[in-house]
């Protein structure tokens, strides 16, 4: 059911968000403060019915596991809290995201809906994202993300940024961290909202000097030494602006920025030390139109995106600046035929530009996809989908076709059982196609095709203890894979080299239990992924890719008794492989992270938010890339003051299950 | 997960303190006692199959390059008798890896000097079994090592990046100083009390007095210089894409001994001074003596990558780099390709010294 709001604006007020970062230095007693107790007038539409894709997994990462991990980055938190796989190159260095065994680049990172990666590698960093400028976080594994257009053929990270103010007028959070190898947060978000509009203004400085002691087992006697020429320092801003304009129209803005300077620390074996950096520059601007019809929902949204990397090894002389630009435009339709049919539109068109003395200049790429499909119910108990998707590339056409049954016994949907199938498709990168040397504008689009089998059960035991269990299974394979190799040429060249065969299943389980005052949640799941080389003529036929585990878990205790909570996370990374014929490997570790804190409630709007971050308990030493170092025991303690700013528990309340499959 | 309930706040002193610290401590020790994996001695990269001693005579010792930012370079030691062949044997020995992109190796005497081109430095390793003698560090990309004395104790490294030809105290390790040669230096040898140097940037043969340490002429080449190798004692075999060259050492002067039409793409080069012959890689194994031929074709799935031939025994070594993320091959020819041996070494084969 679709819920939003029927109220009233002053033209005052929305000029005021406009320029809300102002009022943020303004005293408190300069704020005005109106306790929201009309509690916004519910209005069910008559866009009721449509429902999602049936059949489809996704997770959301729940808000208050957002909370919690607000000083971190995106990179953390889904190492902490998801099934998919990051590569982690060490504090000041990269994170990049994979699903199900794909590779970084079969990864897309949405914002609101807009592709943010950089059209010349085709992959983002997470690192340089702060979980502080999100609202919402979820994660959609393979076909699933096949509705946000063509290209995520491992599956999409979907960033939100939608602020749910619970009070009218203006509240405002302001956070400091002080932690180990000293790191510094430091935070302040300045809320306004009226009965129309809701204004969210943030910062965010993270400064850390990442100089941990570890154990160089690269250097003759496995010497203890400091980590050098790792510092990282990230300023992160955004300003989000949600304008209910009548009870069918809403418009949205966004502008998020994160600018990043780093070092990025010698290799352990290196004797040398590290003269390489790197600045990452990223800023997204969104203009959102949301309408409801009488039987259709129109989401229109338009963006811009531009990024910018510089990379520079004194040593070798290299300073190398590749800036991206991105347009977008995104129409979501939404039309219920009747009362068991829905008309499902999306309509994409993305051009990005990238520009590098390697590229020769600017070079460009359009691509515009239609995706149109129906989904309903075949039957009472059976709801399906089928939809295609023509997409035209820079003059390439592909025509990908998706469909999917479900099985829903339950009037509750307490029992769900899916099957969807899909062909997708990945387009060559800019550098791909014309990094000189070594693109090649010859390259094929690497092509997917995939199913799944998804299982949702939940229920409730004993009256006060909730819990759920879902299963997936999948299978496919990509042809075409595209990977940089030496070439007779005498250089690197792009190549469609080999098929990847990828299957495994992902299991997870949510618990809660209230008893005695006390709340207990659980989260837990566990990946198997066999993400093989076809198609080649060598040992590393039929054989693991490299660095995909085949096994991980994480599971997640969160424990809360009045104000004081305790969240403790473990996390397990199998072994990887490191060679592709799977002669060489690093084993596999674990870690264990915990959080604590206490809610001081110091008047009816404000409380005082005190946490304590102990991150890798155990203090494990572990390599998650070869021979870049990680640290050992660490710590993070968190002040944050909020006035008239509620916590995100209560959005918390309504994800019971703590991070489970949507269907 | 923090808060998920819309329970009623309790008092939380007294009763609710203890229970509280009750339950933090039980979570905690279910997650420790969670922690499946032990904190191992070497947490990196580990490498599966059995160690094989090291052999000490009659070897064909390969140098495996790794990956650019792996850290997973590697020496192989093939046993030319029982054709065994013992891997990674630097970090057998030592306890510790060799580093990042090991790029030649330079036998003399008793000892070896291996160049190790990512992580700037020289590992010094006796050359029966492999054991470190020192580490020769403050290199900035250093690719090959000549000694340019009688006495051995003085050697020259070029560098790719640091526009500057390293000069070494052999005896006691020690960047003594440096001669200033812009660009990307590669190739070096000395030959009577000159020194020569590759220069890949400006596709040059810089020719250096080794006492005085003075640039004597600098040898061009229309096209660009892939690889220069000893032919004789007089003379170098200088291999280009347009051709292959003679280099008169006394005169310095260039002739064209075969000229390639079209233009080939050469990336290696090796000579069998007995048998007057030079092989080449242009992604197949060629060789000329009299004219140019093909003897050996790459297969499917196969990337050669190094070269060598053995005077000795007239012998050619191939190395295969296969898809350039898993350990490669080195392909033992005899002197008419009649006959051939696989052994399998480390992750991308690319200098070859055989003994």
């Amino acid at each position: 059911m679709l819920l939003f709001t029927h109220i009233s604006i002053h033209k005052k007020h929305f000029y005021r968000c406009f320029f809300g970062f102002v009022f943020c230095f303004a005293t408190t007693s300069g704020f005005t403060q109106e306790i929201d107790s009309i509690q916004l007038k519910s209005v069910t539409v008559s866009a009721e019915k449509v429902s999602g894709i049936p059949a489809m997994k996704s997770v959301d990462i729940p808000a208050g596991i957002l909370e919690t991990l607000k000083t971190q980055n995106l990179g953390t938190v889904l190492t902490r809290n998801s099934g998919i796989t990051i590569k982690n190159y060490g504090p000041s260095g990269i994170q990049t995201p994979t699903f199900r065994g794909m590779s970084a680049s079969h990864t897309k990172i949405y914002m609101n809906g807009l592709d943010i990666s950089p059209g010349s590698l085709g992959q983002s960093d997470l690192s340089i994202i702060p979980s502080f400028l999100l609202d919402k976080v979820s994660l959609k594994f393979g076909n699933t993300a096949f509705t946000e257009g063509p290209g995520a053929i491992g599956g999409g990270v979907m960033l939100t940024s939608d602020p749910q103010l619970p009070l009218l007028g203006s509240s405002f959070v302001a956070g400091i961290s002080y932690g180990s190898f000293h790191s510094k947060v430091a935070s302040f978000q300045y809320g306004y909202k009226t009965k129309k509009l809701q204004s969210l203004t943030r910062f965010i400085l993270q400064d850390a000097q990442n100089n941990f002691e570890f154990r160089n087992i690269a250097q003759p006697g496995a010497p203890v030494q400091k980590l050098q020429h790792s510092e990282k320092n990230l300023n992160g801003v955004s300003q989000s602006i949600k304008y209910q304009v009548n009870t069918k129209n809403q418009l949205t803005g966004l502008f998020l920025g994160t600018f990043v300077n780093r070092n990025l620390p010698a290799l352990m074996g290196d004797t040398k030390a590290s003269v390489q950096s790197q600045k990452d520059a990223l800023i997204n601007a969104q203009l959102g139109w949301k309408h409801y019809g009488k039987k259709a929902i129109s989401n229109l949204v338009g963006g811009y995106s531009w990024s910018a990397l510089t990379y520079t090894d004194a040593a070798a002389n290299i300073n190398s600046t590749t800036i991206n630009h991105r347009f977008q435009i995104r129409e979501d339709f939404t039309l219920n035929l009747n009362a068991n049919w829905a008309l499902q539109t999306t309509g994409l068109i993305d051009y990005a530009i990238a520009d590098n003395t390697n590229l020769s200049g600017n070079k460009d790429m359009l691509q515009t996809s239609i995706l149109a499909g129906l989904n309903g119910h075949l039957a009472k108990k059976w709801e399906s989908g089928i939809f295609i998707q023509p997409t035209i590339n820079n003059g390439d056409f592909e025509l990908l076709p998706m469909a999917s049954i479900a099985f829903l016994p339950t009037q509750k949907k307490s029992l769900i059982i899916g099957f969807n199938v899909a062909q997708n498709v990945h387009f060559p990168t800019l550098n791909d196609l014309y990094w000189s040397p070594g693109g090649n504008p010859g390259l094929l689009p690497e092509k997917a095709l995939n199913s799944e089998l998804n299982i949702h059960i939940d229920g409730t035991m004993k009256k006060d203890m909730k819990w759920s269990l879902d299963g997936s299974t999948f299978y496919g394979n990509v042809d075409n894979w595209i990977l940089w190799q030496p070439s007779d040429k005498g250089y690197w060249e792009a190549q469609n080299i080999k098929s990847v065969l990828h299957s495994g299943g992902e299991m997870g389980l949510g618990l809660k239990r209230n008893f005695s005052g006390i709340s207990m949640s659980f989260r837990g799941s566990y990946q198997y992924i066999s993400a093989i080389n076809k198609g080649v003529n060598d040992a590393s036929l039929d054989k693991q890719l490299i660095y995909t585990p085949k096994h991980a878990a994480n599971w997640l205790i969160g424990a809360e008794y009045g104000q004081f909570w305790l969240n403790t996370n473990y996390t397990f990374t199998g072994k990887r492989y490191i060679t592709s014929s799977n002669s060489s490997y690093l084993p596999a570790y674990d870690l264990i992270n915990v959080s604590t804190g206490y809610d001081f409630k110091m008047s009816k709007n404000q409380e005082l938010h005190f946490q304590v971050d102990v991150n890798n308990l155990l203090g494990k030493e572990y390599m998650s890339v070869a021979y870049r170092a990680m640290p050992g025991i660490n710590f993070l303690v968190s002040l944050r003051y909020g006035f008239g700013a509620k916590p995100v528990r209560e959005s918390d309340k309504k994800n019971q299950y703590s991070g489970s499959p949507k269907w | 997960m923090k808060k998920t309930t819309g329970i009623e706040s309790p008092n939380v002193k007294g009763q609710g303190f203890f229970k509280s610290s009750l339950l933090a401590l039980l979570v905690l020790v279910f997650a420790i006692l969670s922690s499946c994996t032990k904190n191992l001695d070497d947490f990196g990269p580990q490498l599966e199959g059995e160690d094989t001693a090291i052999p000490t005579n009659k070897r064909v010792i390969v140098i495996n390059e790794g990956n650019f930012m792996f850290g997973n370079g590697s020496i192989s030691v093939i046993d030319s008798q029982t054709e065994e062949v013992a891997q990674a044997v630097f970090k057998v020995k030592n306890g510790f890896p060799l580093g990042d992109v090991p790029q030649s190796i330079l036998m003399r005497d008793s000892l070896a000097y291996i160049v190790v081109n990512n992580s700037g430095k020289i590992e010094v390793v006796r050359s029966d079994d492999f054991s470190s003698v020192k580490t020769i560090t403050g290199f900035t990309s250093p690719r090959h090592l000549t000694v340019v004395n009688e006495s051995g104790s003085i050697g020259w490294v070029t560098d790719l990046y640091a526009n500057k030809i390293w000069k070494v105290d052999l005896t006691n390790g020690k960047i003594i100083g440096n001669i200033p040669s812009k660009g990307w230096s590669e190739n070096i040898l000395s030959w009577r009390d000159k020194v020569l140097v590759l220069n890949k940037k400006d596709s040059v043969i810089n020719v250096f007095d080794a006492a005085s340490e003075q640039l004597i002429q600098s040898i061009g080449m229309a096209e660009k210089i892939v690889d220069f190798k000893l032919w004789n004692a007089n003379s170098l075999m200088v291999m280009s894409p347009s051709g292959i060259f003679s280099l008169n050492l006394n005169t310095l002067t260039l002739t064209e001994n075969v000229k390639f039409s079209p233009f080939r793409t050469p990336s290696r080069m090796a000579v069998d001074t007995v048998l007057n012959m030079v092989y080449f890689l242009d992604k197949d194994v060629y060789k000329y003596n009299s004219a140019v031929q093909k003897v050996i074709q790459a297969t499917n799935g196969s990337n050669f990558y190094g070269l060598e031939a053995s005077a000795a025994t007239g012998e050619i070594f191939v190395t295969d780099a296969k898809d350039y993320v898993q350990p490669g091959e080195v392909l033992k020819y005899s002197s008419d390709f009649s006959d051939s041996v696989i052994f399998k070494v480390g992750v991308n084969p690319q200098f070859v010294v055989v003994e």
